[in-house]
């Protein structure tokens, strides 16, 4: 061992409160110790210099910088070593300016733990060991889940960057939710005209090329990591040539099948919903006579492009790609009862049958079969008992505001009443949608404190009588606005790629505040309502932000750098127990599917340790915080 | 480590800490000229969750008086959970030290964040002062010790 020690004056400031000749003349003494030098800022530009020419020279193959604390150069001196023969993990500070120069008037005490500190320095770089940063090719494709506005957003904003992407989606239409309806907040705007642009510009524009669109398909399977995922999707069967079909319809009407929904009956082949894109019909298997044994082909037959551009016999397919990372934007959900009294309905409902798109063609009727000429939105409907599963989903007010401006607009003389708990109306435009509202003359808000003082009682003559206090008011139609709840197919595509969920169900982001659109998980990433309840503003903004984070983690050409100061495990004493993967926050610690033994993959590991603190087989180890240097550098301390 | 007459006593302190939170703290509680206890000394880990047992035996075995983890306030860990690993281990750990004969207080865990310099002298000092009523500790050698 041939240490260089540099012991930093600092200026002057350590060089006041510590000798550090006298240091120096300690160090000197011992046989590991090659060198000592005493430098004015050594983390200047001369300071550096000044290391590098002492490490060329030669004589020091490791070296300990006593200066300030580790969190403030570190950096500066590993980078500063990279350019020397010395391997920059073979170098340890030891911090005596804010650890122990100003943590005491008393020089000897000071002079006394310096000592020990540097000499505990010294021995613990004597344990430590060159380390060089592993590094990965990457893929630079990416996997979005969801063709919503966030995974819309983000597989366009991605494609533009040049990177491929496949866009998985498990309906037959893109467009998520917002396409759906009439109208959004604050502003009021149609929500198929607003997404429209964005929609052709993913299916036709200049980048569309490298999106690869599946529709009616599901993520199957996973494997692999960061810049390196296996996935297998599983598509439903494609019926109608995406590329031949020129949405003639003819197919619809020649269809002999009508299915009975709650407005216009549905064909057994049928476009999703009016003005759906892709515009292609879909096949429902389940009501086509084909299922029965028949053997019909009036679509087949009515088709003026030619009798191939229909699949009857179309199978589910699997399809296999590789890809570097994955974005999850599947969207949540508004969990509408199974069953409810009559006049009774969701906001969800309300929209549907407001839509011009919508299944009723947007008539929206009382159970008697008339127009309603009251209607009550009852807000915070819904909520959990426990205080501690409580959250505002921040945009059904603001959705149930929208539709009493759309419902007045549809009847006339309308009365809307609003029973509140609190009126959330965020950002530049929502208070003005509030006002908009509130002031129309006849429009009542009552506030309700707790859930039980707000008493609904159906009339004979149906609608509600809605109590609070002593207010009463009556309502043909009451809308409950239902919380943004986690989407029912979340948990299982967690538990397929290992992610965690959040104490309220929604996929948990890697840190609440400062990166909402990570998950703990290199490499997938989160946008839009599957993270928490938003509006159609974050979850663009999500969705942009995660399509920036990837452009700028995986990059044509270059390779994922590794920190090297990872966990590594030595096969000879790993038993297989596997504490340490059920609890690596990062899911870097895997299986051998045979031998048992744990392996960590250094591309997802941070480094923590906490798997080496919880082995009991000592097989576990910290590179650069191993035992044996930890245990140098104590008892050194200690002596 | 020798000590004189107990009123002489400055109880030696191994502290562990972590980089992103008490270490951090320690630090910054160096910016602000506290007064330490002589003879605290510190292990830089990167997350308490890596200090395991036999850090701490070994640590006493060597003569600290008495060990101190501080890691991140729960929720806070720049690694999400190590500071419940070494919540949890340190019980674990007092556990142990009873069954030794040895002072469960020679043993703390406590929270310092990056920016609680008062706290963290404060927690020192108050150790100290603890360690100071208990004693130093003694350390019993049968037939020697070997690794």
């Amino acid at each position: 061992m041939k240490v260089g020690v540099f012991l930093c004056n600092c200026g002057s400031i350590i060089a006041e409160r510590i000798d550090l000749d006298a240091l120096a003349r300690t160090l000197a003494a011992r046989p590991e110790v090659a060198m000592v030098e005493r430098v004015d800022f050594l983390c200047g530009e001369p300071g550096r210099e000044r290391l590098q020419a002492q490490l060329a020279a030669g004589g020091v193959d490791r070296v300990v910088i006593a200066a300030c604390s580790p969190r403030d150069h570190e950096a500066t001196f590993r980078k500063a070593l990279a350019a020397t023969a010395v391997n920059p993990y073979l170098m340890q500070m030891v911090n005596l300016r804010e650890q122990i120069a100003w943590t005491t008037p008393d020089r000897e005490a000071a002079a006394e733990r310096a000592r020990r500190a540097v000499l505990a320095g010294v021995a613990r770089v004597c344990e430590q060991e060159a380390l060089v940063a592993d590094s990965f090719a990457m893929e630079t494709g990416v996997l979005v889940v969801g063709a919503g506005p966030a995974g819309m957003k983000a597989a366009l904003a991605l494609a533009e960057g040049g990177r491929p992407v496949v866009l998985v989606e498990k309906s037959p239409a893109i467009g998520g939710l917002p396409v759906k309806f009439e109208e959004l907040f604050p502003t009021l705007e149609c929500g198929p005209c607003l997404l429209e642009p964005l929609q052709a510009e993913l299916l036709h524009g200049a980048a569309a090329e490298r999106i690869e669109l599946f529709t009616s398909a599901t993520v199957a399977e996973l494997t692999g990591f960061f810049g390196n995922f296996n996935v297998t999707l599983q598509r439903a069967p494609q019926v109608v040539d995406p590329v031949r079909c020129i949405g003639c319809s003819l197919c619809v009407e020649a269809c002999p099948v009508s299915v009975a929904t709650e407005g216009t009956p549905r064909k057994a082949i049928d476009f999703a919903f009016p003005g759906a894109l892709p515009h292609l019909p879909v096949l429902d298997a389940a009501h086509c006579l084909r299922n029965t044994g028949d053997a019909c082909r009036a679509c087949v037959e009515a088709c003026p492009v030619g009798p191939d551009v229909i699949d009857l016999n179309a199978q589910p397919q699997r399809v296999e790609r590789r890809v570097g990372a994955i974005l999850l934007a599947i969207g949540g959900a508004i969990l509408c009862p199974e069953v409810q009294p009559p006049d009774m309905i969701t906001q969800l409902e309300c929209e549907e049958r407001l839509s011009g798109n919508g299944p009723t063609g947007g008539e929206l009727l009382t159970s008697r079969g008339t127009p309603p000429s009251s209607v009550a939105f009852i807000h915070c409907s819904g909520r959990p008992a426990l205080a501690t599963d409580d959250y505002c989903s921040g945009i059904c007010c603001q959705t149930a505001l929208k539709l009493d401006h759309l419902l007045r607009e549809r009847f006339a003389g309308l009365t809307v009443s609003h029973f509140y708990q609190q009126i959330v109306a965020p950002g530049k435009k929502g208070r003005a949608l509030y006002h908009a509202v509130a002031g129309v003359p006849g429009a009542k808000f009552v506030h309700y404190e707790r859930a039980q003082q707000l008493i609904l009682k159906r009339l004979a003559a149906g609608g509600y009588r809605i109590q609070v206090d002593t207010d009463s008011s009556q309502a043909d139609l009451v809308v409950q606005m239902l919380p943004l709840a986690p989407a029912p197919d979340a948990a299982a595509l967690a538990r397929m790629l290992d992610l965690s969920l959040d104490p309220l169900g929604f996929f948990e982001e890697l840190a609440d505040r400062l990166d909402t659109t990570q998950s703990r998980t290199k490499g997938i990433y989160f946008a839009g309502t599957c993270q928490g309840p938003m509006d159609l503003q974050q979850a663009s903004l999500q969705g942009l932000a995660a399509a920036g984070q990837i452009l700028s983690a995986l990059q044509p050409g270059k390779r994922i750098e590794v920190e090297p100061i990872v966990a590594t495990v030595d096969d000879e004493r790993c038993g297989g127990c596997g504490i340490c993967l059920t609890l690596c926050p990062f899911r870097a610690v895997s299986r051998h599917p045979e031998s048992h033994r744990a392996t960590v993959n250094p591309l997802l590991c941070h480094g923590c340790g906490s798997c080496v603190g919880s082995c009991p087989a000592g097989a576990m180890q910290a590179r650069h915080f191993s035992c044996q240097q930890l245990r140098a550098e104590l008892t050194e301390l200690l002596r | 480590m020798s000590t004189s007459a107990v009123s002489d006593f400055e109880p030696t302190i191994l502290a562990f800490l972590c980089n992103w939170c008490s270490y951090a703290g320690a630090d910054k509680a160096g910016t602000m000229q506290p007064e330490w206890p002589a003879n605290l000394q510190i292990v830089r880990v990167m997350c308490s969750g890596r200090v395991d047992s036999g850090l701490v035996m070994e640590a006493l075995a060597s003569g600290a008086d008495g060990v101190l983890i501080l890691a991140c306030h729960p929720g806070d860990c720049h690694y999400k959970e190590g500071n419940y690993r070494a919540a949890t281990r340190s019980q674990l750990i007092a556990r142990l030290l009873r069954q030794l004969d040895i002072h469960e207080e020679r043993l703390k865990l406590d929270y310092v964040s990056a920016g609680e310099g008062e706290r963290f002298t404060e927690i020192v000092n108050e150790m100290s002062e603890q360690l100071k009523k208990i004693g130093p500790i003694r350390i019993h050698t049968t037939g020697g010790y070997t690794e």
